[in-house]
């Protein structure tokens, strides 16, 4: 019958068309970044427990960060932006970052070892930066019953360009897709500054978050 | 000789004007362009041992930061003034920078920095034994009554200390300045006038039961049925209410969050500091990952002329403080909140304010404040927590005239100002205040730890809070013809 293959095709389109959506609304949607605090299905009460941090829930994935840094042997001041990469490490007793950033002296990376012992509430990272210089941070990780998870971390002093560094990092993990770096430096033995305060905003599909 | 004397003259200002088009003007420098600016707007935070995180008094503290405070204040980032001025009243305590200002910073950040001459530094600005009210020291300080140590981590409860009035009559404080010793770990805090709840009595600064059992974190003793009244008690928010001389708001002194902490009265109103009250100072600690000390202060500076006037904080959507039979109005998402009835005792009770859902981006909550007699408005206050978004104050005029008094677009938890009005306004009674409080539950706030979870109306900071703090006097008060509470 003529014309018959050319119906034939238009019902296989109709149908193609017609199940595509079915396919992808059988999709499961992808699923909202949640905080770390369980829902009790009531206030919180003093003595509430607070959740042991899961790192694997919370880091894993792509990062934006900026920070505004003064002078100082690590640096000019002004603005320093990347993304900072987590990921899992080859033996799964550490995890890996790789951060790529542009600051006032140009671009540079800097690759880290994360061990993170949730029962000890302990971090520790090892960073070598391109700058030229090596950190050594350790930390300890508290929470709150809102599900603020607080970092804070410590190098011992290190050697940038003949200068005797320190740096204090406390880093507030406030909300499941951003953390604020508060930090502080100290030179040459003296008392500890302000060395900026840092945003950094995971990239998550269909999520936007103000910057 | 007159022609020589006009030719010389315009010789020299020819070669004058030569001379300067031939000149770059002389770049700014910190001693005496950009030092006035920080002094004048910058340096009540940022100075040492202040909420800011880095002093610039110095141009050793300033230098490093140099484009950073370029980038800021050309962003109008800093310094922080979260209200919409052009939807907005103005505000006397408003804190902006001049374009000029602006574009002197920029320069000097884009010459590099330079120091310029030590001799032109200015004189710095004077703020005594660290307050920040400009008007010298304070008339008398309260200290925190004890010196409170906060944990290192977990959660901290509300907690209330108590100090005695140090005199025998009534007091008027026209300024108040409510000053942390560590800025890091107070979320934030209260000062209120109240009388000791029932069955109680303080002991170095903490309520204790008459047993003498520590009340700091225990519930306080239930009042028997059979036990005398005595109106002068009604507990913890104890305020003798509608005896005309303390009426409702006015036993809250202020508060202080971060960005707020110190409120000027006008000559003749003021916040009374009743002989026969106590000082109840409400503390909330954030724990911030190192153990560490508090002991606040609370500075007075009494009033310069006598006082007429009671200062009252409401919020939008109490009632009105002379409306003996006036009801809390609140709507959320649009529907009224409606009062309950006790099936037991029949008493109304004001109606709950549901929880705000998980995910919701744009949740509204509205509070509604019929003026049923004159008053006279002065200030301002949003306090919301980490879920708030924006807050906005609407007066509605009696001939239906809206005018938005306050608009705070993108309201900042780290940043809750008192709105301070530059001119007193009337309000006329038939006038009604509204308060428009919107919040983000939603992973588009960037403070939001848990956008998964229902959010309880609370003291924590992850509950939350609405307190569109309205700061007014009623017209028809004046104290001089009333008796004092010391004649009571």
């Amino acid at each position: 019958m003529p014309g018959q293959p050319w119906r034939v095709a238009i019902w296989l389109l109709m149908l193609g068309a017609s199940l595509v959506p079915g396919f992808a609304a059988a999709q499961p949607e992808p699923q909202r970044p949640e905080g770390q605090i369980p829902d009790r299905g009531r206030p919180t009460e003093r003595g509430d427990d607070i959740p042991l941090f899961d790192y694997d829930a919370y880091f894993p994935g792509t990062w934006e960060f900026e920070w505004r840094v003064p002078e100082s042997p690590l640096g000019s001041g002004g603005l320093i932006e990347g993304t900072e990469v987590f990921a899992p490490g080859d033996s799964g007793r550490y995890y890996t970052s790789r951060i790529e950033a542009r600051g006032p002296d140009g671009e540079f990376t800097a690759d880290s070892r994360i061990i993170y012992l949730a029962e000890q509430k302990a971090f520790a990272r090892y960073e070598v930066d391109s700058r030229g210089f090596e950190l050594f941070k350790a930390g300890r990780i508290g929470g709150d019953l809102g599900g603020f998870y607080t970092v804070h971390y410590e190098t011992p002093p290190f050697d940038v360009d003949g200068r005797r560094v320190q740096l204090r990092m406390t880093t507030r993990l406030v909300s499941p897709v951003n953390y604020r770096v508060e930090s502080r430096i100290a030179i040459d033995g003296g008392p500890f500054t302000n060395y900026g305060n840092a945003w950094w905003t995971k990239h998550v599909p269909g999520v936007t978050t103000p910057r | 000789m007159r022609t020589t004397l006009c030719v010389l003259a315009a010789t020299f200002m020819m070669s004058g004007g030569a001379a300067r088009a031939g000149q770059e003007p002389a770049p700014p420098t910190f001693a005496k362009d950009v030092a006035p600016i920080l002094y004048e707007n910058c340096v009540t935070c940022h100075r040492p041992d202040n909420i800011a995180p880095m002093s610039l008094f110095e141009y050793s503290d300033a230098r490093p930061w140099a484009r950073s405070i370029k980038d800021m204040v050309v962003a109008r980032v800093m310094p922080p003034w979260p209200a919409d001025p052009k939807n907005s009243l103005k505000f006397r305590n408003e804190r902006y920078l001049a374009q000029a200002d602006i574009d002197t910073i920029a320069a000097w950040v884009d010459a590099g920095a330079p120091k310029g001459n030590e001799a032109d530094m200015p004189s710095r600005p004077d703020f005594p034994d660290g307050w920040t009210y400009e008007g010298g020291e304070p008339d008398y300080v309260f200290d925190l009554p004890v010196e409170y140590a906060i944990a290192a981590e977990g959660e901290e409860d509300y907690i209330d200390f108590y100090s005695a009035m140090p005199w025998d009559e009534d007091r008027f404080a026209e300024v108040l300045e409510l000053r942390p010793s560590d800025f890091r770990v107070v979320h934030h805090s209260g000062v209120y006038t109240v009388d000791l709840p029932w069955g109680t009595q303080v002991i170095d600064g903490v309520l204790h039961d008459l047993d003498g059992n520590s009340l700091l974190r225990a519930p306080l003793p239930t009042k028997p049925a059979d036990a005398e009244t005595d109106d002068t008690e009604t507990g913890r928010v104890a305020q003798r209410v509608f005896n005309e001389v303390n009426l409702p708001g006015a036993n809250k002194l202020l508060s202080y969050v971060p960005g707020r902490g110190v409120e000027r009265h006008r000559p003749g109103t003021g916040k009374r500091l009743a002989a026969d009250k106590w000082i109840r100072w409400t503390m909330h600690y954030n724990p911030i990952g190192v153990e560490a000390t508090e002991r606040s202060k609370l500075g007075i500076w009494f009033n310069t002329k006598p006082v007429t006037h009671e200062v009252l904080t409401r919020q939008a959507g109490n009632a009105f403080p002379t409306d003996r039979f006036g009801n809390d109005i609140y709507l959320v998402q649009g529907e009224e909140v409606k009062p309950t009835t006790d099936p037991d005792t029949g008493r109304v009770r004001r109606g709950l304010i549901p929880n705000i859902p998980p995910y919701e981006d744009d949740w509204k909550i509205t509070g509604i404040t019929p003026v049923t007699e004159p008053i006279t408005l002065y200030g301002l206050s949003p306090h919301m927590h980490l879920r708030g978004k924006s807050l906005r104050w609407v007066v509605t005029y009696p001939d239906g005239r809206e005018e938005t008094l306050l608009d705070v677009p993108k309201f900042d938890f780290n940043w809750q100002i008192h709105y301070e009005l530059d001119e007193p306004l009337h309000l006329p009674a038939g006038s009604k205040i509204t308060g428009i409080g919107v919040y983000d539950n939603s992973l588009g706030n960037r403070w939001n730890p848990g956008p998964h979870l229902e959010v309880y109306w609370g003291q924590q900071s992850w509950d939350e809070m609405y307190q569109a703090f309205t700061v007014y006097t009623v017209d028809s008060q004046d104290l001089t013809k009333l008796p004092s509470t010391n004649d009571e």
